[in-house]
């Protein structure tokens, strides 16, 4: 089963964020919990966490693409 | 009086108010404020010189500021929890003397006030910063894990700068830092301190604190190194109270 990395909230005055560096790359094991990837304003960094265990199947969105609330940016199999 | 600006980031429920450290913005909260908005009213104040407050510090004690920050919220907030960063830490042990009946809960971020030593070049830097490359290798001082600092952080860090009157506001709190008279210790209300072993800004005490963790492989930002734990910790006080 697949399941989805997401963008999560950023509050009412962040729109967009950048996706500064994947931590785990395709093919990787990983583990619920685990950061995967760091997306991050002018402002500050947010590290997002694998939400299961098992691999990370897809990249959606490479480092320096620009992203968004719900946006999926990989995805766990 | 200093400068204050206090802002409603989101959410609803108990009030939860963040002071930010010397350098930062509401803006640091990034990683923690969104994930409490289904449990509280998620506050921030900044203090004279950062983020949308004005440049008049005044003395630019913490007394001072904290001052400030207390007839912000006075009749705003009901006995918020309080989350405070590094400085922000500080100012927050000076709120919970003010008004220890008025106030839930602690969470102190690498408090500089219990700091065992203060690398006094970080804070005597910011101010002075030009250059968005040396902006970037004293911003990467602030992680153990050095990609979370980018160079658009560093680029918006001088940039913002650059407004009048805002590095005499960071000059002042940075020269009144080294005689503020610290805050009482332990506070008078409910508290907790979280502090990364790897802080090279404001060095944990060698011979521990009460309530303190101290957290591997995290440096002087654990709102954004252990945001998850911070984070769990706000939900905990936030929970225990709703019951």
């Amino acid at each position: 089963m697949a399941t989805e990395i997401l963008v999560p909230q950023l509050g009412n005055e962040v729109s967009e964020a950048e996706v500064t560096e994947w931590v785990a790359n395709v093919g990787d094991p990983v583990n619920a919990g685990e950061v995967v990837v760091v997306i991050s304003t002018t402002k500050a960094a947010l590290e997002i966490e694998a939400p299961c265990d098992g691999t990370l199947a897809d990249i959606r969105l490479g480092e320096g693409e620009l992203t968004e609330v719900g946006a999926v940016l990989g995805v766990i199999e | 009086m200093s400068d204050v600006a206090l802002h409603r980031l989101g959410g609803e429920g108990q009030d939860l108010l963040l002071i930010h450290g010397f350098g930062a913005d509401r803006h640091s909260w990034l990683a923690v404020a969104p994930q409490l908005f289904d449990l509280a009213t998620v506050w921030a104040v900044e203090y004279a010189g950062h983020g949308a407050a004005g440049n008049d510090a005044f003395d630019g004690s913490a007394s001072t500021i904290a001052t400030a920050i207390r007839s912000a919220i006075d009749g705003q907030l009901t006995r918020p929890h309080v989350v405070g960063h590094s400085l922000g830490g500080t100012l927050a042990l000076h709120l919970a003397a003010m008004m220890p009946d008025n106030l839930s809960s602690l969470l102190l971020l690498a408090p500089a006030a219990l700091a065992s030593d203060i690398d006094e070049s970080f804070v005597g830097t910011i101010p002075e910063l030009e250059d968005p490359v040396i902006a970037l290798d004293l911003l990467k001082r602030l992680v153990s894990r050095k990609p979370l600092v980018t160079a658009r952080m560093a680029e918006a860090m001088v940039a913002g700068l650059g407004s009048a009157g805002r590095r005499d506001a960071l000059r002042c709190i940075s020269k009144a830092l080294k005689t503020s008279t610290p805050p009482a210790f332990p506070p008078p209300v409910p508290y907790d301190i979280l502090w990364g072993a790897e802080d090279a800004i404001a060095f944990p005490p060698a011979d521990g604190l009460p309530r303190l963790q101290v957290i591997d492989d995290v440096g002087h930002l654990p709102h954004i190194e252990a945001a998850t734990k911070v984070i769990s910790h706000l939900r905990y006080n936030l929970h225990r109270d709703a019951l």
